[in-house]
């Protein structure tokens, strides 16, 4: 398996709170990994070390052969990683499509991303690009409405597809079905599905804390606990995995 | 030598306390609510000019001082429970909310007092003049002032430690959702701490007249001077905020004493140096 | 041609607004001089309003240090005019560079806390230290003291050639413009109803060229004052218009976008690639030269400038008391609010004093608490649909 990321000793400490802790962990290209593991695993502490929200304590990540720990979250997004965040972060006030068009408009170069003198919409390859991502899911009705006055499961598919509008090669999404309700759940599943056939080689980490959600999309899964690496594999054997079983049910339980 | 140094301790130490008193409500509003009060400042300059207009009426320093302290808390209270509430969640609404307030009261006392006017308060005999011991001349008024910050610091941070609303304040300066859990009602909870912190910034103003001056500018600056200690102490910091007053008052008056051309911008200097050393503040972070 | 042609049509209730109030001047000089003074003093006002709107209403920022800009650029053509031999439109031109200066060096100060309270403090502090510099007696000579300094009259405000320029450029925009929206409104109207309308505007255009015609050989022979007045009105109007139409332009250009999108939501437009710092920092320096140049208009009219009268953080709560009555993002809403709020002033002033303030702060308190979007914003979504839709229905 082709490696796309991969992180080396990686720490966060918060004043004596280790979240995330030496995690090593190599992310395959072309595939869903998930990462899954109680709250207060330091899923999202190590999603934000990922993506450059946060500076890691000690630790490495390389992306593609190169070392991008000190990158900021700006040139990572340049670099090809995208994410979507556990609260959707979406333009609440701006049309559905205008939220796409700014992500796809950043590929732009800076002759266009710092033009200050043409309408934005005179830009028509982002409107297409938008329009096209927009119908791959399921929001080719909602080009006008205010993102904010979505459906949540909808605000959700706009958050892939702001993130998909940046051409990404990997991409993190933070716990998808997070507050979503039940019936929702399997449509916002079935979309991250098809983003591997909207843009091919597309390589997806994921986030989640219920492990049954994930089993069967993703090719491998690792758990995490306590800010460290529990177990890693196919999802078959972590479903096998004693220690993963008790992690789980002494969190839960 | 000594007796400059000693008045420069003295008179940073009552500026101190003025701007504790200006700082230490605006902390706790902002702590508590979230809320960006751009009135307080306001609220010091209105309890300056009520506690001269009541001075001018009935004689009596302390009245003055009561009542500006009240007045405000009055005033504030009506302002929090009429329009702030409810807009609570909208930081950009309660921000437009406040500065209309700030506008109004500028305004009236403008139109009051004018804008050149500068009024001093009349204190009674005994805290007039200097005390002498030895080569250190002491301003009466001024150890007053301090005498009156020490109490009312004291007083705040027992009522923050040792009483029931103190603690649900406390809890709710860290997690909103966990005072309702303990069961507080945080609405009352709420107007009550917009009423304390504004009646200190009531009170610092009625006790400001004696010694700088009432004027209309005096909102704005003090205004700014909350911002300034809270940054440098901590948010949320309620120690961090008293720490801070002190130290920025003491440094201003040393300025003021030794490079009169620093003193003016000494608080914005040391909060530009807070935030390059110490981004969180003095006393800051230590919750999270 | 054909490019044109649509474009006037698109345009022609703006085009004849604009021609409308240039056309104005010849009738307030007959009837009431100091009217035109106002509305000067309104367009001015309103060019730094929309300053102010293109930084909070647009990317999200509430600078409070905004009068550092307009009153730096009032110093800046103070200057100038005084001490150089340079005319008003390069003074002015300082001045926009000047302010756009100063929002790069405020930008570069708050670098590490540039949104949300911290800004708007930080800004403030900006302002307050200058405006405490001004006021002290070592910078007497450059701040001209409790009196400040005096602005020399420009050549260009006196001279009756600027007039004539802009007396017969406008009124003919005025022209194209109403004769196309009346073309427009009228085109499945019956003949019988074409021929009145048509005659009567015609009417109407007709008279105000001929008053423009008077006005002008009036003003050839008349007192300097009179053309100053006249010329102040036409070259701040002027500067209103193109302003207001660079930025409308600039905030729906791929910058203006991201603007909006940092306002909506900073981290994801970080997340998505964008160097949001960059984007901010352009935001300021457009808006600082915007205010400048507001400023540097603004001088003549003040005649003396001060740091009491230029710098008072209290203008820039002004400025924001006018975008967000007229509505947040709307730019139109700066004007309008700025409009009404100087008018209100000019009215009332004479009636109640003081009080007139006082009355603005509870009209602002009222605008924030029941119409959140401000005037325009109210109209214009109110149920998905735009005023002028609205109205057509009421109409038919």
């Amino acid at each position: 398996m082709k490696t796309i990321l991969e992180t080396k000793g990686l720490t966060k400490d918060f004043g004596g709170l280790t979240a995330v802790d030496h995690v090593d962990l190599k992310i395959p290209r072309g595939k869903i990994e998930a990462i899954i593991g109680p709250n207060g695993a330091g899923k999202t502490t190590f999603f934000n070390l990922l993506s450059g929200l946060l500076e890691p304590t000690s630790g490495e990540i390389t992306y593609k052969g190169k070392i991008i720990t000190d990158f900021s979250p700006e040139e990572r997004s340049k670099e090809g990683i995208a994410r979507s965040f556990q609260l959707t972060q979406i333009f609440p006030s701006l049309p559905t499509l205008e939220n796409v068009r700014i992500a796809a408009q950043s590929r732009g170069g800076s002759k266009t991303t710092y033009d200050m003198f043409s309408r934005a919409d005179s830009y028509q390859n982002f409107i297409e690009k938008s329009q096209n991502l927009l119908d791959k899911v399921d929001l080719n009705e909602e080009y006008g409405t205010q993102a904010g006055n979505l459906t949540r499961a909808n605000q959700r598919k706009l958050d892939f597809a702001i993130a998909l509008a940046t051409d990404p090669e990997l991409l993190l999404l933070d716990e998808p079905t997070a507050g979503m309700a039940m019936e929702e759940i399997p449509e916002v599943l079935d979309v991250i599905e098809k983003l591997n056939e909207v843009r091919g080689d597309l390589s997806i980490v994921l986030i989640e804390h219920n492990m049954d959600i994930v089993m069967d999309i993703s090719d491998k899964i690792c758990v995490l606990a306590d800010g460290k690496t529990l177990a890693e594999g196919t999802p078959e054997a972590i479903r096998q995995n004693d220690e993963v079983q008790q992690a789980y049910l002494g969190a839960l339980g | 030598m000594i007796s400059t140094l000693a008045s420069a301790l003295i008179d940073g130490l009552a500026l101190s306390m003025l701007y504790f008193m200006i700082a230490s409500g605006f902390s706790l509003i902002f702590g508590l609510e979230d809320i960006v009060n751009f009135a307080h400042g306001s609220f010091f300059m209105l309890g300056a000019f009520v506690s001269y207009e009541v001075v001018s009426y009935t004689g009596s320093f302390y009245l003055g001082l009561l009542a500006a302290g009240i007045a405000m808390a009055i005033l504030a209270a009506l302002v929090e429970s009429g329009l702030l509430r409810r807009k609570f969640g909208n930081e950009m609404a309660i921000i437009m909310l406040t500065l209309g307030i700030m506008y109004i009261i500028h305004h009236g006392a403008l139109l009051r007092y004018g804008a050149a006017s500068s009024t001093y308060g009349t204190i009674p005999s005994y805290i007039q003049g200097t005390l002498k011991p030895g080569p250190i001349i002491i301003n009466k008024y001024r150890l007053f002032i301090i005498v009156l910050g020490f109490i009312i610091a004291g007083g705040v941070f027992l009522f923050l430690n040792r009483t029931n609303v103190g603690l649900i304040v406390r809890a709710g300066i860290d997690d909103v959702d966990m005072a309702k859990a303990l069961g507080a009602n945080t609405k009352r909870t709420f107007t009550l701490v917009f009423a304390v912190g504004s009646a200190l910034a009531g009170l610092g103003g009625a006790a400001a007249v004696g010694w700088i001056y009432a004027s209309v500018d005096l909102g704005l600056n003090y205004l700014f001077f909350a911002f300034a200690i809270v940054v440098i102490g901590g948010l949320g910091s309620f120690k961090g905020t008293f720490y801070a007053a002190l130290l920025a008052g003491i440094i201003h008056e040393l300025f003021a004493y030794y490079i009169p051309f620093l003193a003016g911008p000494s608080l914005f200097i040391l909060m530009a140096a807070v935030l390059l050393l110490k981004p969180e503040g003095l006393l800051g972070g230590a919750t999270q | 041609m054909r490019n044109l042609a649509k474009h006037l049509k698109s345009n022609s209730y703006p085009l004849a607004t604009i021609g409308l109030f240039f056309a104005l001047i010849p009738i307030f000089f007959y009837f009431n001089l100091p009217f035109a003074d106002i509305l000067t003093r309104i367009f001015a006002i309103s060019i730094y309003a929309l300053s102010f709107d293109l930084l909070l209403g647009y990317t999200g920022l509430l600078n409070f240090g905004q009068s550092l800009f307009f009153g730096m650029g009032a110093y800046i053509t103070a200057y100038t005019l005084n001490w150089t031999e340079f005319n008003f439109m390069v003074a002015l031109l300082f001045s926009l560079l000047v302010g756009a200066i100063l929002g790069v060096i405020l930008s570069l100060i708050v670098r590490r806390s540039f949104k949300g309270v911290p800004f708007t403090f930080f800004s403030l502090a900006f302002v307050m230290i200058i405006l405490s510099m001004f006021q002290k007696r070592i910078f007497r000579p450059v701040s001209g003291g409790e009196g400040g300094i005096l602005v020399p009259l420009p050549g260009i405000l006196k001279s009756i050639w600027a007039i004539r320029v802009f007396e017969y450029g406008f009124l003919g925009l005025l022209a194209i413009g109403l004769l196309v929206a009346i073309y427009k409104n009228t085109r499945n109207f019956s003949l019988l109803q074409q021929v009145p309308t048509m005659l009567v505007s015609s009417g109407i255009i007709g008279g105000i060229f001929y008053f423009a015609t008077e006005h002008l050989s009036y003003l050839e022979s008349a007192a300097s004052f009179e053309r100053l007045t006249a010329n102040r009105y036409y070259l701040t109007l002027s500067f209103l218009v193109a302003i207001y139409f660079l930025i409308r332009r600039v905030v729906s250009s791929p910058v203006g976008k991201v603007w909006q999108s940092i306002r909506e939501n900073e981290t994801r437009t970080e997340v998505i690639g964008y160097n949001t710092f960059n984007y901010k920092l352009l935001a300021l320096a457009v808006s600082g030269s915007i205010a400048g140049l507001a400023g540097g208009l603004y001088a003549p009219y003040l005649l003396t400038v001060s740091a009491g009268n230029v710098f008072d953080p209290f203008i820039t709560i002004r400025a924001l008391i006018f975008a967000v009555l007229g509505g947040l993002g709307t730019l139109k809403g700066a004007i309008l609010g700025a409009g009404i709020i100087l008018l209100l002033e000019h009215f009332l002033n004479p009636l109640i004093g003081g009080w007139t303030s006082i009355l603005i702060g509870i009209i602002f308190i009222f605008v924030v608490f029941s119409m959140p979007r401000g005037i325009v914003g109210e109209l214009t979504v109110t149920g998905g649909k735009s005023f002028r839709e609205m109205v057509r229905e009421m109409v038919s």
